[in-house]
């Protein structure tokens, strides 16, 4: 398991400077609600990024409006030096799991196959190519053996893999995850945070949502704390401290000793 | 055996219940995936006051007038919905039976003013032998509409179907697909009072992908075979009811019922 054959999707990964996530002084208001203010940060492919806060801190928020689901948003979100919406193909927005409903009449390879649309153009067409990278995302993903499944016969874990795999299927370079350790037992939790690591080292951008505060230093080499206002943003080593933590979790006693 | 068919009636009967079939059991598909299954119920109820204004305006009822009536208030109530449930933070079904019940209050006070009449019926329950030629054009050119935008757009309609927030990070135009699917739902829904009436309706778009849903694995798939089910259905009705003397649109809901009994008993179990 330590590392995929995922790098062939695509056109290779170029250096950091052509894969540049930026976000600049951006806010999101939900009607008369602000949802989040002063975030700035820019930060380049191959790392695995923590977004930490509360319930409503958000994190969520930050993950929508990068997956290009909130128009009325303040402030500045390129990638590459691009709008974000010229870019839809190259992020993946990963909802969480129980958001999709597991009767849905698709299989595993169907699901994958909806990663496509992006690339398909303007009339909408399935070519050799497509399917190609369909079979290449299961591979990477070892769902070959599931491929003919319904979501309902997968566990927490395979559905986890299944929506990465579709990501993939998109060659998209940031992946966007709201909670994917939720509900996972130990072994999935283990195997999904190797898998993560994984794909940031092989030139992708992953911008995580996490709750959970026990793994966090093992998780994500970069961190991004928020408390509706950004808190702080950087490597995990400088910016994970207690101090930084009371602010983004002010009155929750059990962060202190971390 | 088949010798009904010899009457022009019966012949439009089939053709109608044919292409109603059709379109409404693919397009029903959407609408269950989408979890729309009660929205469709209370849009044809939301159909009552426009077919009663159109009644009170024009002096009279006839199918153009009760088309073009129905049609009004279901988009008025379809419509606006969409808009209430956005705008004041509504869910969906709220801001829908807030719209539909207003609607089908107000249609009951405007019946009062008209004298009561007899044709008010078919479009309640249906009047498939009743068609007429221009019916028929109606129905036409709806059924092609529909099959054409579920056809053109099939991709986006699937992504849409599966995860709406999905979709749109993908580039999937997601509010303009929920009005247009809203919009062919009461078109669709309007087409098919002529056969089955106001109240049965809304199982012609149900039942059909209801049943299928335990046999078939992809969404496209289940788009057509749920026409086709809907389609044979209506034949097989046709027949029946001829033959029986009895009424088509209810014969033809009740056909459906039974398959789904049927399938739901015989499907391999989870």
């Amino acid at each position: 398991m330590s590392s995929f054959p995922i790098t062939q999707l695509g056109e290779s990964h170029s250096p950091e400077q052509h894969h540049l996530l930026k976000i600049e002084n951006l806010h999101v208001h939900y009607g008369s609600i602000c949802a989040l203010k002063n975030v700035s940060f820019e930060i380049g492919c191959g790392h695995c990024v923590g977004l930490l806060g509360q319930n409503g801190a958000g994190k969520s928020t930050l993950l929508k409006t990068l997956a290009g689901l909130n128009r009325k948003i303040s402030g500045i979100v390129t990638w590459s030096g691009r709008p974000l919406s010229e870019a839809k193909a190259e992020i993946a927005y990963l909802p969480q799991v129980d958001r999709i409903d597991p009767a849905f009449p698709i299989t595993v390879k169907g699901l994958v196959e909806l990663g496509r649309y992006p690339h398909l153009g303007p009339r909408k067409k399935w070519r050799s190519l497509d399917s190609a990278v369909v079979e290449a995302a299961l591979e990477a993903l070892k769902l070959q053996d599931l491929a003919k499944r319904r979501l309902f016969q997968l566990s927490g874990g395979q559905l986890q893999r299944v929506h990465i795999a579709r990501a993939l299927a998109q060659e998209a370079h940031v992946m966007l995850l709201d909670e994917p350790y939720a509900g996972l037992d130990e072994p999935s939790q283990d195997f999904l945070s190797q898998l993560l690591r994984d794909l940031a080292q092989n030139g992708r951008l992953m911008l995580v949502c996490h709750h959970d505060l026990k793994a966090v230093p093992q998780l994500f080499d970069t961190v991004l704390m928020l408390n509706r206002d950004m808190v702080a943003f950087g490597p995990t080593a400088e910016i994970y401290t207690p101090e930084n933590l009371g602010k983004t979790f002010p009155g929750r006693r059990e962060v202190s000793h971390v | 055996m088949f010798d009904f068919l010899d009457y022009a009636f019966n012949q439009r009967a089939l053709c109608a219940v044919l292409l109603i079939g059709f379109s409404n059991g693919a397009l029903g598909t959407l609408v269950v995936l989408r979890k729309n299954a009660l929205v469709i119920s209370a849009l044809s109820h939301s159909l009552l006051p426009g077919i009663a204004l159109a009644m009170l305006v024009f002096g009279g009822m006839n199918p153009f007038v009760g088309f073009v009536g129905a049609l009004f208030s279901a988009l008025v109530v379809g419509l606006s919905t969409v808009y209430v449930a956005r705008k004041g933070m509504l869910d969906h079904q709220t801001a829908l039976t807030v719209l539909y019940t207003t609607a089908f209050a107000g249609g009951l006070l405007l019946l009062d003013l008209i004298p009561r009449n007899v044709h008010l019926e078919s479009w309640l329950f249906g009047n498939i032998l009743g068609l007429r030629n221009l019916d028929l054009w109606i129905s036409y050119s709806v059924s092609f509409l529909i099959l054409f935008v579920l056809a053109w757009h099939r991709r986006d309609w699937i992504l849409y179907l599966f995860e709406p927030s999905v979709a749109a990070s993908m580039g999937v135009p997601v509010s303009r697909l929920n009005y247009l699917l809203t919009g062919l739902m009461v078109l669709a829904l309007v087409t098919s009072l002529q056969a089955v009436g106001a109240v049965l309706s809304a199982a012609l778009f149900i039942i059909p992908t209801a049943t299928l849903l335990q046999w078939i694995h992809s969404p496209r798939k289940l788009i057509w075979c749920s026409g086709a089910l809907g389609s044979v259905a209506g034949l097989i009705a046709v027949a029946l009811s001829n033959w029986w003397n009895v009424q088509t649109g209810a014969t033809l809901i009740l056909l459906l019922g039974c398959c789904f009994l049927f399938s739901l008993l015989v499907a391999p179990k989870r």
